[in-house]
């Protein structure tokens, strides 16, 4: 249908809207026209993606002085496909009403692995060695010695986009990665150098978060983005996380050990170099006298190694002098890294800020800071001119090099924590550094500043006000949508205690308490003996879930629970935990029902969707808290709240209520799925915790859904899953909570969507 | 609408009349009657509105019911367990089933302890079944039921038949899994090439699997809320369902036997009684010697109960008035239009009740033009399928023009 | 069909009086209707003398309408006592013989009369009788029975009707007694047959409130101890479509279950195109299935 959303033509694909999806769209280009920042809350299945799209779509059609690209950042593979779907149905759509193609063209950035055609490199599994063959093949000196020897091997598929790719642009349209795949093999060019090109231009680009946030990457991909352009962060309730990793660096014993072999290879490399090719030594050695060196990164084959620290950082100044030389560099570095090895002997926990770091460096090897910021850059021009092909087997030095750039750059916000064990085998001597970033605001801020609009929108936002906190940003539209439901589809529920009327709860103290234990297990087994289908059940930690899996097997839970249904466990194997999880589908497919016990910041909770009968009841065992004695975490609290006048137990709240609404809101995805959500701790019935759920969870969970006990709440489960189930047709959504034209149109509806937004 | 919070912790299912998740509100004065009996007629209108026009209709049916014999059928939410609630309303479904259908056939089958035990067979004898069922009160129920092997054995049962009457299966089902030997998805296939139709109550929730059943071979899925509910889906099945698309239009050929055996016709003057003879229904129990019954036209046997099928030369016996009985399908009543309450009439036609204020809703005939209320309305349009109007009015009283 | 055995507490008689003026009995002497009218009254206050809760009701089936001749809807008739004669009584004759003279002066002048429409009169005393069950206090046994008293012939327009009537009463456990005063009605004999009542072909028309008295009077539980009339031969054979014959083998078709002599490609009734080759085949026996 098309509809306007104040005042602007919107198409939208599908006959029916959701009023949510309405409202939705009328926040988003309130954010536009004020060409500020945003941030929206929208639970999940219910059309965000084709809402966001069709939007910004039509306003780029409408306003291409304002908006000239939109840049759609997503997770995980899966879901930027799921993007691009989307995008290819809106596009059919506007052919369809208008008759010819829009002049747009939607392109997919993936890495390497999931583009490269070739048929040596592209078989690797993993995608570092896909990204070394790759190099091997495309570096600039490879091909310069191909032109004088013809039997050294050169990817014909790059040569083919370089001779011919550049000049002519990509036909409108929209290209997901299978598309980009056939496009480049019907004209011999490859797919991955042709979407890099190709996103420069195009108007809609689709890809990872990494490729923006992390100044590694985003260096190389997404510098030439201009400025006139719609940043979509989605499913970003965990971006904080995002930005903090990418900047951070944890170096361990085998890291100094790899690294030192890589060094001395590398030594060796630069001796036989002096000897037979001394020329290329002192053309590096110039270039650096006269700063040349940003020309040499300008070839975007040789940009394998990115510069860890944020552009603009890095100093527009000349090398410094002690490292321009090959052999003087490798010799600091080899001080760096003895010094590196002498902090990680020690026999207790140090926590240090990086000036004091700096301080101890420059006391102990004498080591200044100047030249530390540009080991990154001088490791790669050096990598470069020994012509390595294969930089991927110097990974830990490289890793050395971006440790010290970035304790060189940054003062605030960083820490550096070293540890003598790892908390969870104290025995083991296994000493890491950390140098971690505790502030995620320092990542975001070049998205903030350089593009007009960034939305930042997901299904668990909840707290709203804490985002702008932590990331730093002022956003012109906070809002929180909820689901229209034409019958009440969630039934969140709050279990405090058990039969025995004692209280359950994962909290360390009680975590070993028999009672607590047996009580959680006569929960899942009463869930598991009412519920058709598919449980999945979320617990704290994989610590927490063996220990209890354990406990339940003497305490005979287990054996109940199998005459029920099948039993899956989640494990830290990946390939174990995809078996488990094909064979919990079919067992749910098959009718013979099946329990899930999966670990709340696991693999399944982040990816996996258990709609309709996959998950018919999700149980929280707990609240998933942070290890809350790790040192980092605490850092991290420190500076939060030094800097932001945020509260630990605000911080540690939010992040594990969103970590649990993003567990339970696995369960529902769209307007015909119903599920039951349990919360099993007494302490989600404190108000602090409560009120921390989304908006749309929070609507159904009424005062009388807290604080129950086990067989109340399994009543209640049965009394409801009856009423589910009896047939529920489009006819009784419409006009509720599915909306036709017409009704939209009518005042009431748009008075009934104005009241829904909640600002905040 | 827990109720559990108050002191008195219920553990049982004791909730009383649960309606659906429309809550019922009380009006002004507190009562609540007049809103009931306002949900009844919402409920009563609701069912017959589906049935319109002349539609083709299957009218011979094969049923296979299975009932659910597993653990869960212990379970105590509905009174006085789910098992002797099935046993109670399957006996009126039986009794009402071949009312309904009297042409038609039924076969009961036990989902035993993973396997599917036949408890009568497939036949049109009403006393048989039910006789049958109640010696199931005191059975043993434990184990888990397998619905593969319930679905295999119906559709062995069920593909010898001719294609032009309809083979159908209800599942009684009550557990929340089934322990299957082999893939449940091929065996719903087969039964789907078949055309045999596979209905599903369930008792506790919505399982997946039943409802792709349902889906895939064209019947029905049903979940109860309470026992009135679970009365009313049993007896919805009763009513044939629309023409599967499998079946094949036939002539049947069939016998309608004269009432009693003639009398010795040597011998008019005297009063003698018929000769004794043997019934062919009960040849192998040993009853039925006597002198009343029906002599098939074809080859003579007796049968002492109609409907049924010859064993001697394989005709179909019934009478005249079976075929009657499923006419209402083919000529149905009208429906009468709902009108809201103004003092047109005084009283109901039909039954002289005075319309009162509790009468919401009135109703008339779109031919008769008279007024009934809701009671002779649901009794019109679900028993007697006759307006009583328009029967009594020389202009309407025939329904089509080449009735018999 | 199958009652309890023991007496009921209160029993509801509907009767329903057919005075439709073609009936034969009526057109050869009119002042005969007055007669049979006072043997009915006098059987129904008979009926009403047997228990002090037996119930009463009387349909008057004209050829244009059918309407309640007692009770009246809405305020009865205010009745005083005359000549020592129980009021009830006067009420019923009052009301009766009032309502009938209305019946019979608003029949439309113009029409011809047609055949009387009992069928939808049984229909009005079946929702009589279900309301009645449905309002009397609960635990109160009540048996129910309507007598048709009629002059008229058979008629097959209304054989849907009538076996709708008759299911239903059979279902609802009300026995439908007929009384013929002229002819032999094979249709309101089948009725009989199924719902369990009770058909007399009254010979003399003098004795006809003996006849009631004798034959009609008794409730079904008293009615196994007496020797009544026998049933006589039913004749359950059904008609086919096309000639209205009577058939002992006749071709069905499955899905509209029309009756027909001989095989035909088509159904008349409901044009499915059967299989060309004749009738199927005879089924097979049934074999018995093996656990």
């Amino acid at each position: 249908m098309k509809l306007t959303v104040d005042g602007l033509l919107v198409y939208f694909p599908y006959d029916y809207i959701y009023p949510e999806q309405y409202a939705y769209m009328l926040e988003l280009k309130r954010a536009l026209d004020a060409k500020g920042h945003g941030l929206l809350e929208m639970p999940s299945g219910t059309g965000k993606t084709i809402s966001l799209l069709s939007l910004i779509v039509a306003y780029m059609i409408q306003n291409p002085h304002h908006v000239r690209k939109l840049i759609y950042c997503s997770r995980t593979v899966p879901e930027i496909e799921k993007v691009l779907e989307e995008l290819k149905n809106l596009i059919k759509y506007y052919e369809k009403c208008q008759g010819e193609k829009p002049s747009l063209t939607g392109v997919v950035l993936s890495s390497r692995k999931n583009l490269c055609i070739h048929p040596e490199v592209s078989r690797e599994r993993e995608g570092k060695l896909v990204d070394g063959k790759c190099h091997s093949l495309t570096a600039s000196y490879i091909r310069e010695r191909h032109e004088s020897d013809n039997s050294i091997p050169i990817c014909q598929f790059y040569e083919g986009f370089n001779r011919e790719g550049k000049e002519s642009m990509l036909p409108y349209g929209v290209y997901t990665m299978d598309d980009l795949k056939q496009y480049g093999a019907d004209r011999n060019w490859c797919p991955y150098f042709l979407s890099r090109f190709a996103i420069i231009h195009a108007e809609i680009v689709v890809y990872s978060y990494h490729y923006l946030l992390d100044p590694k990457i985003a260096e190389v991909v997404s510098k030439e983005m201009n400025r006139e352009a719609v940043v979509v962060f989605d499913e970003a309730h965990n971006i904080d996380n995002v930005c903090i990793d990418s900047l951070s660096v944890k170096v361990t014993r085998r890291t100094i050990d790899r690294s030192t072999m890589a060094l001395q290879q590398l030594e060796k490399t630069v001796a036989q170099i002096r000897e037979a090719d001394a020329a290329r030594l002192t053309v590096e050695y110039e270039q650096m006298v006269e700063g040349l060196r940003h020309a040499a990164m300008q070839r975007e084959t040789d940009a394998v190694l990115g510069n860890p620290i944020l552009p603009d950082d890095v100093l527009n100044e000349v090398v410094p002098g002690n490292i321009r030389n090959a052999e003087h560099f490798l010799s600091f570095l080899k001080r760096f890294i003895e010094y590196l090895k002498t902090r990680l002997r020690i026999q207790h926990v140090v926590q240090e800020s990086p000036a004091g770091f700096l301080k101890d460096v420059q006391a102990r090897v004498c080591i200044e800071r100047k030249p530390l910021r540009f080991c990154a850059t001088r490791l790669s021009s050096l990598m470069k001119t020994l012509e390595i092909p294969d930089p991927s087997n110097f990974a830990s030095l490289t890793l050395i090099t971006h440790l010290a750039t970035l304790v060189s750059t940054y003062t605030k916000g960083f820490t550096i924590i070293i540890e003598p064990f790892d908390d969870k085998t104290p025995t083991v001597s296994n000493p890491i550094l950390h140098f971690s970033c505790m502030d995620s605001s320092i990542a975001m801020r070049p998205v903030f500043a350089r593009f007009q609009s960034v939305i930042i929108t997901s299904g668990t936002l909840s707290p709203l006000d804490m985002y702008p906190k932590i990331l730093d940003f002022n956003p012109v539209i906070m809002s929180s949508f909820t689901m229209t439901l034409a019958r009440p589809c969630i039934l969140p529920m709050i279990v405090s205690k058990g039969s025995d009327q004692v209280a359950i709860s994962s909290k360390y103290e009680t975590r070993e308490d028999v009672a607590v234990i047996r009580n959680y297990g006569q929960l899942l087994v009463e869930i598991s003996a009412s519920v058709p289908d598919g449980v999945v059940c979320f617990f704290t930690s994989y610590l927490y879930l063996e220990s209890v899996v354990g406990a339940w097997y003497d305490q005979g839970v287990v054996a109940s629970l199998q005459r029920h249904k099948l039993l899956f466990i989640e494990t830290q194997d990946s390939a174990e935990t995809s078996f488990a999880l094909i064979n919990y589908i079919k067992a749910c497919e098959s009718g013979r029902g099946a329990v899930l016990l999966s670990v709340a910041r696991g693999k399944v909770s982040e990816g996996v969707d258990f709609d309709h009968h996959l998950g018919r009841a999700v149980l929280m065992f707990g609240i998933p808290y942070v290890f809350t004695q790790s040192r980092i975490l605490k850092a991290r609290l420190d500076y939060l709240r030094d800097q932001f006048q945020i509260r630990e137990n605000d911080f540690l709240t939010f992040d594990a209520m969103r970590h649990a609404a993003q567990c339970v809101g696995r369960a529902l995805r769209g307007k015909t799925d119903y599920g039951i959500m349990i919360f099993a701790d007494k302490r989600f019935s404190r108000a602090d915790k409560r009120t921390k759920l989304p908006r749309w969870i929070q609507e159904h969970l009424k005062d009388s859904l807290c604080n129950l006990s086990t067989e109340e709440a399994v009543q209640i489960c049965k009394r409801w899953l009856r009423q589910m189930a009896q047939p529920f047709t489009r006819e009784d959504q419409l006009g509720v909570s599915l909306l036709t034209l017409q009704q939209l149109q009518s005042e009431e509806q748009q008075e009934k969507i104005e009241k829904q937004v909640i600002q905040k | 609408m827990a109720d559990d919070e108050q002191d008195t912790k219920e553990y049982r299912w004791e909730t009383g009349y649960e309606k659906t998740w429309e809550a019922i509100k009380e009006d002004e004065d507190g009562l609540v009657e007049g809103l009931v009996a306002e949900f009844a007629q919402k409920a009563a209108r609701k069912a017959v509105v589906p049935r319109r026009g002349p539609v083709r209709l299957g009218m011979m049916r094969h049923v296979l019911v299975a009932v659910d014999c597993s653990e869960a059928m212990n379970s105590q939410d509905l009174k006085p367990s789910r098992f002797l609630c099935t046993l109670k309303l399957l006996e009126k479904f039986i009794e009402e089933y071949f009312d309904q259908n009297p042409l038609s056939q039924l076969g009961l089958v036990l989902m035993k302890n993973k396997r599917a035990e036949k408890l009568t067979e497939l036949s049109g004898n009403v006393r048989k079944h039910l006789k049958a069922l109640q010696g199931l009160t005191d059975m043993a129920l434990t184990g888990e039921p397998s619905l593969q092997n319930t679905l295999e054995f119906a559709g062995r049962v069920l593909k010898p038949l001719p294609a032009h009457a309809s083979r159908e299966l209800l599942v009684l089902f009550a557990s929340l899994t089934t322990c299957d030997p082999g893939d449940i998805n091929t065996t719903i296939q087969a039964l789907k090439t078949e055309g045999i139709r596979c209905s599903v109550i369930g008792l506790a929730a919505e399982v997946r699997i039943c409802k792709k059943l349902c889906q895939d071979t064209g019947g029905e899925y049903g979940v109860v809320l309470d026992d009135v509910h679970y009365r009313s889906l049993l007896l919805d099945s009763t009513s044939p369902p629309p023409r599967a698309r499998a079946l094949d239009a036939g002539l049947v050929k069939m016998g309608f036997p004269h009432s009693a055996p003639q009398t010795n016709q040597t011998d008019p003057g005297t009063n003698a009684d018929p000769p004794i003879t043997v019934c062919m229904c009960h040849l192998d129990d040993g009853e039925g010697v006597g002198g009343e019954g029906h002599l098939c036209p074809q080859c003579r046997s007796k049968y002492c109960s109609l409907p049924a099928q010859c064993r001697t030369c394989g005709l179909t016996l019934a009478s005249a008035p079976h075929l009657a009985r499923s006419y209402h399908h083919l000529f149905p009543v009208e429906p009468y239009e709902e009108v809201a309450y103004e003092g047109q009439a005084q009283y109901c036609f039909a039954c002289l009740r005075n319309f009162t204020d509790i009468d919401k809703q009135v109703y008339r005939c779109g031919r008769c033009h008279e007024f009934y209320c809701w009671e002779c309305e649901s009794v019109v349009s679900t028993t007697l399928h006759v307006c009583p109007g328009c029967a009594s009015r020389p202009h309407l009283y025939q329904r089509l023009p080449d009735s018999s | 069909m199958a009652d309890d055995d023991a007496p009921s507490d209160s029993s509801l008689l509907v009767i329903i009086v057919d005075t439709n003026p073609n009936q034969r009995y009526i057109t050869e002497d009119p002042k005969v209707l007055t007669n049979c009218l006072d043997a009915v009254i006098a059987f129904a206050n008979s009926h009403l003398m047997q228990k002090a809760r037996n119930e009463l009701a009387v349909i008057g089936c004209h050829f244009h309408k059918s309407e309640y001749l007692y009770p009246t809807p809405g305020k009865p008739l205010d009745v005083r006592q005359i000549d020592g004669q129980y009021e009830l009584f006067t009420l019923v004759e009052k009301t009766i013989k009032m309502r009938l003279v209305n019946l019979i002066k608003s029949q439309p002048p113009e029409e011809k009369p047609g055949e009387s429409l009992l069928a939808g009169a049984v229909a009005m005393a079946l929702c009589f009788i279900a309301k009645f069950r449905r309002e009397a206090t609960p635990g109160l046994r009540i048996t129910a029975r309507i007598l048709i008293v009629t002059g008229s012939s058979d008629t097959a327009a209304q054989y849907i009707n009538y076996m709708n009537v008759f299911f239903t009463a059979q279902k609802q456990q009300v026995l439908i007694d007929v009384c013929s005063l002229d002819k032999h009605l094979s249709l309101l004999q089948q009725g009989c047959d199924i719902t369990g009542g009770l058909y007399l072909k009254v010979p003399s028309l003098e004795g006809l409130l003996q006849y009631l008295l004798w034959v009609f009077l008794p409730e079904t539980s008293e009615r196994t101890k007496l020797v009544l009339p026998g049933r006589g031969r039913v004749d359950y054979r059904a008609a086919c479509f096309c000639h209205r014959e009577l058939l002992t083998i006749g071709y069905v078709c499955s899905v509209c279950l029309s009756v027909f002599c001989k095989f035909s490609p088509i159904c008349t009734t409901c044009h499915t195109v059967f299989k060309i080759g004749g009738p199927l085949p005879i089924k097979p026996k049934k074999k018995k299935m093996k656990v």
